[in-house]
Parts: structure tokens; sequence; C-alpha cells
């Protein structure tokens, strides 16, 4: 392409091994405890709030935290860093809900389960696929994007890097469950919360606000813009993808599970708070390129690239161990939970009445068969890497990849939210909901633009759920969320 | 006339009569609806460097020099409404004092149109209704069933 690695392959190498060798060491060790299912799959199901906050805050800080909150201040300017941000509120709002799924299902162990027991089997499998894709996508993106970073960072190759990141985070995924996945986000939450607020004020001491904002006004005027009409569109658009992403997927649902009983909400609200200063920090570097004079060759790696710039090779070691603290929070989390999902909702039924012993070890068959798709999925992209990413296939820059999900999650923030909080609604309306939501907001993703798929979608979904809650009669009964009767239940 | 002199020449000549190409990437839409452009250029010669100008719409400036270097790419954003024009051109990276800067290349015209007002408030207001649909019926449910949080 045209930029040099910034750090000797030699130094990424020995950065690689000896983190690699960190988490799995630390996440086999804290995962000792994971003897039975419960252990396995919901951590016991006792996580206080400091490890619970910690490892929400580490699973939403993803390499799209680092990669894409700077892409939507160079590419939205203001409105889009403030867009970024309030990526937030889908923590804060998962708060109320996560005690409310702690208090209706004290045995449960995925967020489909809920959607079968609530609502039936056709949107049960609506759901799983939606869940499946949007899982699937986040995983192979995230791959494929630390072996991109990897190379342009440290000149490892795309196969190496990519290949060591996966097999990490499932070794110690594999082996030590859930315990493994929360013990090891907190350290890379501390760690990553470290390094990207350093490189943040590293950087405005090395372009000034009023610089930043002087090149913007001449060069780059849109971006100072409170009319930026994209930016506008994507506001809220983000926001709901955001809640949507939050609201559905078995990353988040698996945690409430795990939390100990009256913790669940305020390790949300608390990693929402963690949270937030990451996607300043990190929305910065995109806003100081243009006054640092830096050319931009994507702008999904524009964070990377000015981090390195600026700060030379201390900069790189510390971009590359938030990068790959913050994809390996994020994919063992969804090894995790993707593998759970798989493991309760499509082998459980085809095993019977399968013994403890046994489902935990399809759990970990299930986790290392994720690894194996992963990244037989991620090997094509070694052909691509040496290319620019323009070529071959218009997939677009990481943006466009990850809000084609927007369509489906948005599609589901009514659903969850209704189903947990209100008797009333049906299998009818939820599963026009998903499929009419989904419609509408892939229209409006090649219509109108990315950055409006996941508002549009979760308009269209929000709709047809009120119109469904005014037209049916409270008839479904709590107890059925819970069919064991163990535990509390209201 | 010796052959390297003649070899010589016929290099100047391939680096400085040629000028590169510049285009927008396939994957960025031409007219661009929100201000950015994915420009690429390119030439015959392996190691050259570049010097790419912008002359940005609604801009008095005539063309500004937005990059020089190397790299065959640059991501542009933050463009208002109008024709946004480009042009580069090149020099042999090995010895640019020798053969100097080449031609400009043909000038590339991109429309910058951005979405309307009406739309993006209409979209504004949409995302804003459902946004505080979905708070308000979180709260004050959570409120209503009073679970877990007292």
């Amino acid at each position: 392409m045209s930029t040099a690695p910034y750090l000797p392959a030699s130094w990424g190498a020995a950065l690689l091994v000896a983190f690699g060798t960190l988490w799995i060491a630390l996440g086999i060790h804290l995962g000792r405890r994971s003897k039975d299912m419960e252990g396995f799959t919901v951590a016991g199901r006792n996580v206080g709030l400091a490890l619970g906050a910690a490892t929400a805050a580490a699973t939403w800080i993803t390499s799209n935290t680092v990669m894409l909150a700077p892409q939507f201040a160079l590419q939205l300017g203001v409105w889009g860093m403030l867009a970024y941000c309030t990526a937030s509120i889908g923590l804060f709002l998962f708060a109320p809900i996560s005690a409310r799924i702690r208090t209706l299902m004290p045995r449960g162990y995925t967020s489909a389960e809920f959607i079968r027991l609530r609502f039936g089997r056709v949107a049960h499998t609506i759901f799983m696929a939606i869940s499946l894709f949007y899982g699937l996508t986040w995983l192979v993106s995230m791959a494929i994007a630390g072996g991109v970073l990897l190379e342009s960072l440290s000149g490892i190759p795309y196969f190496f890097g990519m290949t060591a990141i996966l097999a990490t985070c499932v070794i110690y995924t594999l082996f030590g469950g859930m315990f493994a996945v929360i013990g090891t986000d907190f350290v890379q939450t501390v760690l990553i919360m470290f390094g990207v607020v350093l490189v943040g004020v590293l950087v405005l001491f090395e372009a000034p606000t009023e610089d930043i904002h002087q090149t913007l006004l001449e060069r780059r005027p849109m971006l100072l813009d409170l009319a930026f009409p994209a930016a506008l569109m994507a506001l809220f658009n983000n926001l709901l993808f955001g809640v949507g992403e939050i609201f559905h997927s078995n990353v988040w649902w698996s945690r409430a599970f795990a939390f100990r009983e009256g913790v669940a909400w305020k390790a949300y609200a608390l990693a929402g708070v963690l949270w937030l200063p990451i996607p300043i920090a990190a929305g910065f570097l995109g806003l100081a390129a243009p006054a640092l004079g830096i050319n931009v060759v994507r702008p999904d790696v524009v964070g990377p690239t000015v981090a390195a710039e600026v700060l030379g090779q201390t900069g790189a070691v510390v971009i590359f161990l938030v990068v790959f603290c913050s994809l390996a929070s994020s994919i063992d989390s969804l090894l995790a939970a993707t593998g759970d999902l798989l493991t309760h909702e499509v082998v459980r039924p085809l095993l019977g009445t399968p013994s403890d012993r046994a489902l935990r070890r399809s759990a970990s068959m299930v986790i290392g068969a994720l690894g194996i798709i992963t990244w037989v999925v991620c090997l094509p992209w070694i052909h691509r890497v040496d290319r620019p990413w323009y070529e071959g296939d218009p997939v677009g820059s990481l943006a466009t990849i990850l809000f084609f999900a927007g369509p489906l999650v948005g599609s589901a923030i009514a659903p969850i939210a209704t189903g947990l909080y209100s008797r009333r609604g049906n299998q009818t309306s939820v599963v026009i909901a998903l499929l009419a939501g989904t419609g509408a907001g892939l229209w409006a993703y090649f219509q109108l633009g990315w950055y409006t798929a996941a508002l549009v979608s979760a308009a269209v979904s929000v709709a047809v759920i009120a119109l469904g809650l005014v037209t049916t009669a409270p008839s479904f009964e709590w107890s059925k969320l819970n069919p064991t009767g163990r535990g509390t239940n209201v | 006339m010796s052959r390297q002199f003649v070899a010589t020449i016929g290099i100047w000549v391939s680096l400085t009569a040629a000028a590169p190409t510049i285009s927008v990437a396939p994957s960025s839409p031409n007219p661009s609806q929100d201000g950015t452009v994915q420009l690429l250029w390119s030439s015959a010669e392996p190691s050259a460097r570049y010097q790419v100008e912008i002359a940005a719409p609604r801009s008095e400036d005539g063309y500004q020099l937005w990059y020089e270097g190397t790299a065959t790419e640059s991501f542009v954003s933050g463009l208002s409404d109008g024709t946004a024009r480009f042009r580069v051109r090149q020099v042999s990276s090995s010895d640019p004092q020798k053969t100097g800067w080449g031609p400009w290349s043909a000038i590339l015209e991109v429309e910058i149109a951005h979405h309307s007002m009406g739309k993006a408030l209409l979209l504004l207001g949409l995302g804003a209704l459902v946004f505080v649909s979905i708070v308000a019926y979180v709260i004050m449910s959570a409120l209503r069933t009073r679970e877990e949080l007292i």
C-alpha cells in the first residue's frame, strides 16, 4: 500500500508472544473454577461489581472503538465524534434491563432462550439467525482487523498475526470459559484505558486544539459544520446501533446471568462511565490528523496511523498493545457467548438430556469449532492485504461493513425491551417487527447511506411492536421464563 | 552519443512526459453525499514521489497542495457542496533534483452534493423520537417493576 511498518517485526513478535502467553496463562489460571457448566458459561453466577464493570467496559472497547471512533471524527466531524460516544447509552440502558433479566431468568443462559420462552419457536429461529450472523460477522471482522493492523504496525505477516490472536483467545476461552474471559477482561481494560488516554494526551501536545480548529476550518470545513447533513443522520443511527447490539447480543446477556444478584445494573452503569472517555480520546486522533499533516490512506486506520506517526515507536508499541487487548477482550467474549448460544440452543436439544460433563465438553468443542471456522473464513484475506483495500470486492471501510449489521440489530431493540417488561405482545408482532425492520433498514443502507440503516430499522420495528402491544391482551405468565422454578422470579 | 546517455534521456522523457493518472476508488460514490472522496493515483514509475493538489468547492484560493509523498491514495473528507477538483504530478524519488516535477495529470472532478437538510432533520427527528420512546419505556417500566434498582 503506502506506509512502512512502524515497529520492527521482531518487536511485534516479542509483544505478541509475551502478551499471548500472559493471556493464556492468566485465562487458564482463572478458569480452574470452570469445572461444571454453571462455572464455564456463567462463571457460577457470582461475579462482583469490579470484575463485572471491567468486563462490560472491556468487551465494549473493541477494535471497532479504536479504529471506528477516529474514523467517525475524520469522516463526520464533531457530530461524528459525539455520535460514537452515544454508544455508551446502550450500556446505561442495559443496566436496568440486565437487572430485569437476572430477576426473570435466574437460571437462564442465553438471549435466544428468552425469545424462545417468551415468543415461541418461529421468533426464536429468526432471532438465532440474526444473533449468529451478527456474532460471526463481528468475530471475523475483528480477527481480520487484528491481522491487518498488526501487519501495518509491525510487519508481522497477516497470516501469523491473525492466527496468533485467534489461537490465543480460543485456547484460554476453551479451557477457562467465562471465568477466564471476565478475568482477562479486567487486566485488558486497565491497559486499554491507560494506553488510549496516554496517546490522546500526547497527540494533544503535538497538535494544539487551535491548530486543529484552524486546519479543519480551512481544509475540511464540513467537519466543524453543525449543519452537516450526513453527520446529523448518523447521530441517532449510531446510538440505536449500539443499543441494538447490546440489547440482543448474548455477549451482554451472558454477563447479566453471570453477575451476582444486585450487581448487574450497577456494573453496566459503571461500565458506561468507564467506556465514555475512550471514544473521545480515540476520536480526537481523527480530528488531529489533518492538522498534523498526516496523509490518511483509508479512514478506518486513521487512529493507529496518527498514533504511530506522531509518537514513533513508543506510540506504535502502545497502540499495538491497545489493539491486542481490545481485540482479545472482544474475541474471547464473542467466542464464549456465541459458543453458549450454539451449545444451549442447538447442541443441547440434539443431545436430549445430556449430563453436565457432556454439556461442558460440548461447549469446549463448540468454541474450538468456532475458532477454526473463523480462522478459515479469515484466511482468504491473506491475498488481499498486500493490495489496496478498495481492490477486489467492493467491501468498503470498517464502518460500511460493521453497519451492514445495523438493520438486524436495530430491529431487535423493541422486541427485547417490551418482551421483558410487558405481558402484552405476541410472536406474530415480533416476527413482523424483526423482518420488516430488517427489510426497511437494508433499504436505507443502500438508498440513504450506511449511517441510516439501524435508525430506520429500529423505527419500523418500534412502530410494529407498539401496534402489537395495543392490540393484544396481557396474557403472558412471567413464570414461563423460569421453567425449572429454581432461583427467584416475579 | 553513448548508450548510457541515451538511456538516461529515455528515462527522463518517460518520467517527465507521462503524467500519472488520478481517480476515485470504486467504493467511493461520485457524487459524494457526505463530503468524502477516496482518491487513488498511479503511474508507471514504481518509486515515484507525488504531489496532489485540490481546488476545494467554494474556495477562492485555487489549487492547494493536499499531499506530497510516495503514497498512492488519500482519504479526503469534510468537503462542502460543489465541485472538487484534483490533480497529481510526479517526480522520480531516486533522483528528484535531476528530473524535476513532471506535468500535471488530467483534472479529476468530483461532485459533492450533501443530503438535503430536510432529509437530515427528518431522520434526526425520527431518531430522537425512537430514542426517547425507548428510554422512556425502559425507565418507566424499570421503576414500575422496582426490581433490583433499590
